[in-house]
């Protein structure tokens, strides 16, 4: 399999499902909250993301529990995780390069 | 009746689809909330009490109820009501105008990639009908020059008309700093070359 970097929005929606399950509005103010307040997920790049991530199968819809039935509810999958762990790590990587050559 | 709803002819071109936003929020700013939303009309009713504001969004999604359905449920997640959809695939929504809330609130592609996604969706379409319509004006000039049918000339001049309109809306639709890929250029480029020497090439049928 071959590992693309992720855009910042499919980013933090995969990590605000690392914990368990989460509805397309949890997502959206968990990514608020994690980023200071910087990045706010709107409805149009909400869609492509979770629509495109479906597809590929990084997560998939679950059925909610009684009080949310009627919120979708959205779980990462084994190979949404793989691709989360991955970037990640590519990420860790450029930091770390990045303090080699800055000298820092 | 009567006073309460009314219909405004107005023609709003893809490209052109901020303005359109712009155009809604000022009439609900007048106290007429849209009922329906089109390329050619639209529909109003009257409403004083609340002003909204107005996205609207390029999907086409196909007769894929559940995609639909997905589609509409996220963007009520974050408080837009769905107004309609015309049937090449443009959405209508509204949300309540609050002058406290931040301008955020109502902007819909937050990041880059999605909206060149979005408007590169209207990009791949609209090259399509726009090459189509330059083969149908060529093959329209060839008949007439060939001597078949003189009528046909009017038809070529249409499409190659059209094909140009196409190629400019193309060129707006496309972010400004994207960059075109060489491809792109030369296809732009004979195209535009193309069009002219139909229409150019029907004035020159006409005359002799």
């Amino acid at each position: 399999m071959k590992f693309e970097p992720l855009t910042e929005s499919y980013f933090y929606i995969l990590l605000c499902l690392y914990d368990g399950p989460n509805h397309g509005y949890g997502i959206m103010q968990d990514v608020l909250q994690l980023s200071d307040n910087r990045l706010r997920i709107g409805s149009g790049t909400m869609y492509g993301a979770v629509s495109n991530m479906i597809k590929k199968g990084w997560i998939i819809e679950i059925k909610g529990s009684d009080e949310d039935r009627r919120k979708r509810l959205y779980k990462l999958t084994d190979q949404g995780y793989e691709i989360l762990s991955n970037e990640v790590i590519r990420l860790n990587e450029l930091v770390q390069n990045a303090s080699k050559v800055m000298g820092r | 009746m009567g006073k309460d709803t009314r219909i405004i002819h107005k023609v709003f071109t893809a490209w052109n689809y901020e303005k359109e936003e712009d155009y809604l929020f000022n009439q609900s700013v007048d106290g007429w909330e849209l009922l329906r939303g089109g390329c050619f009309y639209s529909k109003y009713k009257r409403n004083n009490e609340k002003v909204f504001k107005y996205k609207v969004d390029f999907n086409p999604l196909g007769k894929d109820f559940n995609k639909k359905r997905l589609y509409v449920d996220i963007f009520e997640d974050q408080g837009w009501e769905y107004v309609n959809s015309t049937f090449n695939g443009w959405h209508y929504f509204k949300k309540e105008y609050n002058p406290q809330l931040p301008e955020e609130e109502y902007i819909v592609y937050t990041d880059r990639t999605s909206i060149i996604e979005m408007r590169n969706r209207w990009v791949t379409i609209a090259r399509i009908i726009q090459l189509v319509m330059l083969l149908f004006s060529i093959y329209f000039l060839t008949i007439t020059a060939s001597g078949h049918n003189p009528g046909m000339l009017i038809n070529a001049l249409l499409y190659s008309l059209g094909s140009l309109i196409l190629l400019f809306g193309i060129r707006k639709m496309r972010l400004e700093e994207e960059e075109w890929s060489q491809a792109r250029k030369a296809i732009n480029i004979l195209s535009l070359i193309s069009s002219i020497a139909v229409i150019v090439g029907c004035i020159f049928v006409n005359i002799i």
